[in-house]
């Protein structure tokens, strides 16, 4: 299990960027891709958006499983307000990922 | 409009009123005359005194050559100019603008969300608008009516323009705005999902019983208590605004900022 402290990744305690998120992604991917589970520590963080969180989870939700990430993916110091936004980000990226086609619905709908 | 050539002049003797707020809009039209129509100069004429009272609080004058005024009842925050991207200053600027302006009103986890959502608002802008003015922002505190309002205004290719760019869509400014509020739409065609930001923004404004408002292009897009409206403008306007206006006086519970261990999947 490796442990990532996320404000000192992006040296800073907003998580306000999706190129932040971006670092944070490739550190996860890492350490997934070698079979180690990891812990995102939020500590100390003051402020999160969904840009950012995107790109660093939500993106996870292309390459592994939603099981896959449970078993591997845990998160510490979330303030519960960040963790609701959290979980909406992962709901909204299994629907992204899950449907390939789904701008062509939203197309449809407009006509 | 008054001026030479090369000049333009705002004449503002018929203003019997001006949001402060809207100073932004304001600030994003006379940059784009100066910077896209290539005037030399553009200014203002003509200001009625309470008008100018208005404006110079929140040092939107300043960048005309108008004196910087103290601001004696501490509501406005500052109009200012951003870069694109520069998410980092604009948070910095919300704690330090917010200082005594109402936000002590509100809860902490109210403070946590509105400035939140004014960070998914200006994240937006600086993501799709493709803005070559960058993002203005501005915003009045109401006291006595219990009311913060925000803008946050780019100068870039609209709602309707970013589809275009970002998928092939041809659809009309109004078609525009309604679909970035639909849950699970996104311009983003990278692998990074999208399309949360607006939603959420809307899902906190109907909690709050505040109001949003969206301009772009031609099209002025209202939500208040959960009621939709939409109008077409005569003149569109060069890029898009994003207003919120909250309830600073809510009492609803908006999560405590309890820190916990968490499985979230």
């Amino acid at each position: 299990m490796s442990e990532l402290l996320v404000s000192h990744i992006i040296e800073k305690d907003l998580c306000i960027s999706a190129e932040d998120g971006d670092k944070i992604y490739h550190l996860v991917e890492s350490s997934l891709d070698k079979g180690q589970s990891v812990t995102l520590n939020f500590e100390g963080v003051e402020m999160i958006i969904s840009a950012f969180l995107n790109a660093a989870v939500g993106k996870l939700l292309q390459k592994y499983s939603y099981n896959f990430l449970k078993e591997h993916l845990w998160f510490t110091n979330l303030r519960e307000s960040d963790r609701d936004l959290l979980e909406r980000v992962i709901e909204n990226a299994q629907s992204y990922f899950a449907n390939p086609k789904r701008m062509d619905k939203f197309l449809r709908d407009m006509q | 409009m008054r001026g030479r050539q090369d000049e333009v002049a705002l004449d503002l003797a018929e203003c019997g009123w001006f949001d402060a707020e809207m100073s932004g809009p304001l600030g994003c039209i006379l940059d784009h005359i100066k910077n896209n129509l290539s005037f030399e100069k553009v200014g203002f004429c003509n200001i009625p005194a309470p008008i100018e009272d208005i404006l110079s609080r929140n040092f939107f004058l300043c960048d005309y050559g108008y004196k910087k005024a103290c601001e004696p009842a501490h509501t406005a925050v500052q109009y200012k100019n951003f870069a694109m991207k520069q998410t980092d200053l604009f948070y910095a600027y919300m704690v330090e603008g917010f200082k005594g302006k109402g936000v002590p009103a509100m809860s902490p986890p109210l403070k946590n969300l509105f400035m939140k959502s004014l960070l998914e608002i200006f994240d937006n802008a600086s993501t799709h608008s493709m803005s070559e003015l960058g993002v203005f922002a501005c915003g009045q505190f109401f006291p006595n009516r219990g009311q913060f309002r925000f803008s946050i205004t780019d100068g870039g290719i609209g709602f309707k323009g970013s589809l275009e760019r970002e998928l092939g869509i041809m659809c009309s400014c109004q078609e525009a705005i309604a679909l970035a509020f639909t849950q699970g739409f996104t311009t983003k065609k990278s692998n990074t999902p999208g399309g949360l930001g607006l939603k959420l923004l809307k899902e906190f404004i109907d909690k709050n019983q505040g109001r949003l408002v969206v301009v772009s292009g031609d099209a002025l897009w209202t939500r208040s208590l959960g009621e939709e409206e939409l109008y077409s403008l005569d003149h569109p306007f060069p890029g898009s605004i994003v207003e919120i206006e909250i309830n600073t006086h809510d009492g609803k519970r908006y999560t405590l900022d309890e820190d916990r261990n968490s499985q979230i999947f």
